[in-house]
């Protein structure tokens, strides 16, 4: 077979690895994980949580599909393959936290049934729009009476502490997530969290005890008295009952001025203008019917679900305010719909990294859908953050066959208010110079002035 | 008494255990998180030794057997205490 590629970020765990044959996606188990793989499967833990929605499923194939490129594996699976990739590092606080909440609930199912996890990293999990589903169905292995829970590390790393950081001190983990990739470490988090957050009993013992021990000064003598120890199950379940009961009551710590009610758009269905933007975006869906949708400056997701309620399937939105997509997370929630709004700096979008650059895959390689649109947004980028007009619209054309820019003229109060402080160098920034540049690249089909400022949205089709 | 004697039966517990078997873990889950395992775990039982007594307790005083005061809160008795 030509055309199988390893996925580039499958190659820790020796037991299996994810090959794509053109669309399709395989997963090898190699003979090392042959008894932990039957034992699972028989226990029925891996068919409760693919019912439930909260495993990916996978059906057996025959080895021979992947002959000369599975290196001996004794099964492949195929599993059905996600509409959308995205990385912790893009999620919002509410989104890791359901991820977390994921991994535990995983867990304890599992434990019922003498199966344990063999890590608890984050990007094991993804969305299907705002809902969390775990993809690695070989992180699973046979309970063995009184083992450690292997992954406990991992789990604070990678889900507790970039939620404290949020929780306690407000700063949002992505950047910082980003930048480490396996999360943040208890001990540069023991010396960020303020004093008082040690009245915690959680805080005190998964971030400062354990920064203090895992500390090399711990002697080794120490160090065989706890590994000759066993933790006995009893513990191992009050350990994650304990988390996913903290966790389950973590939340953002709030600025005193905001409240998730301030990005709710109150006046969008009364303002002309915003009705004007719904109409053109509800006959665009309808006529382009994409399978993904991406909004990029989705804000907390108005046009997104004007689109999923148009015949979109899935809706992923992008924008850099953490509070329009911490709303926009917990409306797609509360509302059942299948829109995920991630985090994203258009002007430094996430990038190739992780081993060889490869592991974790940028933004752009990853943002393809099928319809995109960009609305209030070419303004912010073009002149508060000074990209050259034409790229930023090759950019977004890029992502999609078809879709809806907006343009927002000079004129208008936002764009004056972007020049208030601020000599005017965007000399191109006009009417005829974005659409010589987005006819350039695409046909422009339709196009409709919507605000008395002049703002006009264009729908285009490079196809 | 009763703290001193929960402890006593943790510690037996711990103490009675050994190596447990190595699977195929890729991950090294680190010295700082095994050590507070155990400390957690020790924690863990000497609650649940001094949950038993509170059933014990209980059960004098409702005239119910421990035994089935203990049933009766199974799922609790994990649950309770976080």
């Amino acid at each position: 077979m030509s055309d199988v590629s390893a996925e580039a970020g499958s190659f820790r765990d020796r037991r299996g690895r994810i090959f794509y044959v053109g669309n399709r996606v395989l997963r090898t188990v190699m003979p090392l994980a042959v008894a932990d793989f039957d034992f699972v499967r028989g226990s029925g833990l891996v068919n409760d949580l693919v019912a439930e929605q909260k495993l990916v499923g996978e059906t057996l194939l025959e080895p021979s599909i992947l002959a000369g490129h599975g290196g001996g594996a004794h099964y492949v699976l195929e599993h059905p393959r996600l509409p959308f990739i995205s990385y912790p590092y893009e999620w919002s606080f509410a989104a890791l936290k359901a991820a977390a909440l994921l991994h535990l609930d995983i867990q304890q199912a599992a434990l019922k049934k003498d199966v344990t996890m063999t890590d608890a990293t984050a990007y094991n999990i993804q969305f299907v729009g705002p809902q969390p589903i775990f993809i690695d169905s070989l992180s699973f292995q046979r309970y063995t009476d009184g083992e450690y829970w292997a992954g406990h590390r991992q789990f604070c790393e990678q889900f507790i502490n970039p939620l404290l950081l949020r929780s306690v001190n407000g700063i949002p983990h992505n950047a910082w997530y980003r930048g480490e990739l396996e999360g943040i470490s208890a001990q540069d988090l023991s010396k960020l969290l303020p004093w008082r957050s040690r009245l915690s009993w959680n805080v005190l013992t998964n971030v400062f005890m354990q920064a203090r021990l895992q500390n090399n000064s711990v002697s080794t003598a120490a160090i065989d008295k706890a590994k000759a120890r066993k933790l006995p199950r009893i513990g191992y379940e009050q350990i994650l009952y304990g988390l996913r009961k903290w966790i389950a009551g973590l939340e953002p710590k709030m600025d005193s001025k905001t409240v998730w009610q301030d990005y709710a758009s109150d006046n969008s269905y009364a303002d002309e203008e915003a009705q004007n933007k719904r109409r053109f975006v509800a006959d665009f869906t309808r006529a382009v019917a994409p399978k993904v949708f991406l909004d990029i400056g989705c804000n907390s997701g108005d046009y997104s679900i004007v689109a999923l309620e148009n015949g979109a399937e899935l809706a992923v939105g992008f924008d850099f305010d953490h509070g329009a997509l911490e709303y926009g997370y917990r409306r797609a929630v509360g509302e059942s719909r299948n829109f995920l709004p991630l985090h994203l700096d258009a002007a430094n979008p996430s990038p190739n990294q992780g081993w060889s650059q490869t592991e974790r895959k940028g933004f752009q390689e990853r943002a393809k859908g099928d319809a995109v649109i960009g609305l209030a947004l070419i303004h912010h980028l073009a002149i508060a953050k000074n990209l050259p007009l034409k790229e930023v619209i090759l950019w977004l054309v890029d992502m999609a066959p078809q879709g809806v820019l907006e343009f927002v003229p000079k004129n208008d109060a936002m764009v004056q208010r972007l020049l208030q402080m601020r000599e005017d160098l965007f000399a191109d920034y006009d009417q005829d110079t974005f659409e010589k540049y987005l006819s350039s690249c695409a046909r422009i089909v339709k196009s409709e002035n919507v605000s008395a400022s002049g703002r006009i949205l264009y729908w285009f089709d490079r196809g | 008494m009763v703290v001193k004697k929960g402890l006593q039966f943790s510690a037996a517990i711990l103490a009675c255990t050994v190596l447990a078997a190595p699977s195929h873990a890729y991950l090294d889950p680190g010295t700082g998180s095994i050590i507070l395992q155990s400390i957690l775990a020790g924690i863990a039982v000497a609650m649940g030794v001094l949950r038993l007594y509170w059933y014990r307790l209980k059960a004098f005083f409702s005239g119910k057997t421990s035994e089935s005061e203990q049933s009766d809160s199974k799922d609790a008795e994990i649950r309770n205490e976080s």
